[in-house]
């Protein structure tokens, strides 16, 4: 048997057995449990006189969630990465003198053609889910949410870690130029919105 | 709306992304320029090659005028594909020879716009391509 399993079996006896969830608390703290644990495992409980005692609602993977929040993260990614190439191209035509090459603008112009596709799918699904979620507020302890949401937040503050160690870097180098210095604010300012917005949407999910 | 908020400053930050990108990059019609003065800068090489196969039929001289000839297969690779006009051809010596047209792009971003090939180069000034026959 798994120890969560141990713990919420326990839990459950106790409950039925009439202890209150005050001695319940106690007797796990006495044992050595985390209070983090010993919290969640009476979350789990519905706190009512009822017996036996009522199981709170468990999260659930469902495959279209899956796939709902799949093109969600997948979209917003695929968005960042194209507003990120192209400011930085459009960064690099101002600053320089010379005109731009065939590829870049190519490469921009599928850049734009990304952006005018994926942004409104983007704010679409967001539209969705939140209405969603809002129906039913047990699909924020969705684990396929919560999982690529902390998922996103590490790639991002990944980034956000990299582009200020090059900045400083550069600084050091005696090499920081204002391209230089404009593509980093950019790369932080796109880096920081998605972990802006993930914060806002998994944070409440702990919250919950 | 703390719901709304960071979508409305993606979409936003999206937004100014592709503002920034048409005016640097040009919009559709900057677009077909550049693929139509592409089309002449491939269409002036054919006319080069032309010209060396008539060379090569003339005793290794560069011919004075484009004339048809049995061994070298002439597909009106002097007119302009889009407007009509004529490519102008003039010999400049006894081994290189120049192709004129007129470009839609501006002067300043034709070149990154070009392929040139080993003994190909452009004239910006005149708007002529530069060839050299080596028989």
């Amino acid at each position: 048997m798994r120890h969560s399993d141990q713990l919420a079996e326990f839990t459950r006896d106790a409950l039925k057995a009439g202890h209150s969830r005050a001695d319940i608390q106690q007797a796990l703290r006495d044992a050595g449990w985390d209070e983090q644990e010993i919290r969640q495992t009476l979350a789990a409980w519905v706190d009512s006189p009822f017996s036996p005692p009522i199981p709170r609602p468990r999260p659930q993977l469902s495959a279209r969630e899956a796939f709902f929040y799949l093109l969600l993260f997948g979209t917003l990614g695929w968005s960042a990465w194209h507003m990120t190439t192209l400011l930085f191209q459009a960064v690099d035509a101002i600053f320089s003198d010379e005109a731009l090459r065939a590829w870049s603008r190519s490469s921009m112009r599928f850049s734009i053609a990304s952006l005018i596709v994926t942004t409104p799918v983007f704010l679409w699904l967001h539209l969705r889910l939140s209405r969603d979620v809002a129906a039913a507020p047990g699909k924020r302890r969705s684990p396929v949410r919560k999982w690529l949401g902390y998922l996103a937040m590490f790639t991002a503050a990944c980034i956000i870690l990299g582009d200020l160690v090059s900045l400083i870097y550069r600084l050091l180098q005696g090499a920081l130029s204002m391209p230089f210095a404009t593509k980093s604010a950019i790369l932080a300012i796109v880096a920081t919105a998605i972990i802006g917005y993930f914060r806002n949407q998994i944070g409440r999910d702990d919250d919950a | 709306m703390r719901d709304f908020l960071m979508p409305a400053a993606i979409t936003s930050l999206s937004a100014i992304a592709i503002v920034t990108g048409l005016i640097v990059s040009g919009g559709p019609a900057r677009g077909r320029a550049e693929m139509r003065d592409t089309t002449r800068v491939r269409q002036i090489s054919d006319a080069a090659h032309h010209i060396r196969c008539l060379a090569r039929q003339n005793e290794n001289q560069l011919p004075e005028t484009v004339a048809p000839h049995s061994n070298c297969p002439d597909r009106d690779l002097f007119t302009d594909p889009f407007s009509g006009g004529s490519f102008t051809y003039q010999v400049t010596d006894s081994r290189n020879f120049r192709i004129c047209t007129t470009l839609e792009l501006p002067e300043d971003q034709r070149r990154n716009y070009l392929v040139y090939g080993n003994n190909r180069s452009y004239d910006q000034d005149s708007g002529c391509f530069i060839f050299d026959y080596n028989p």
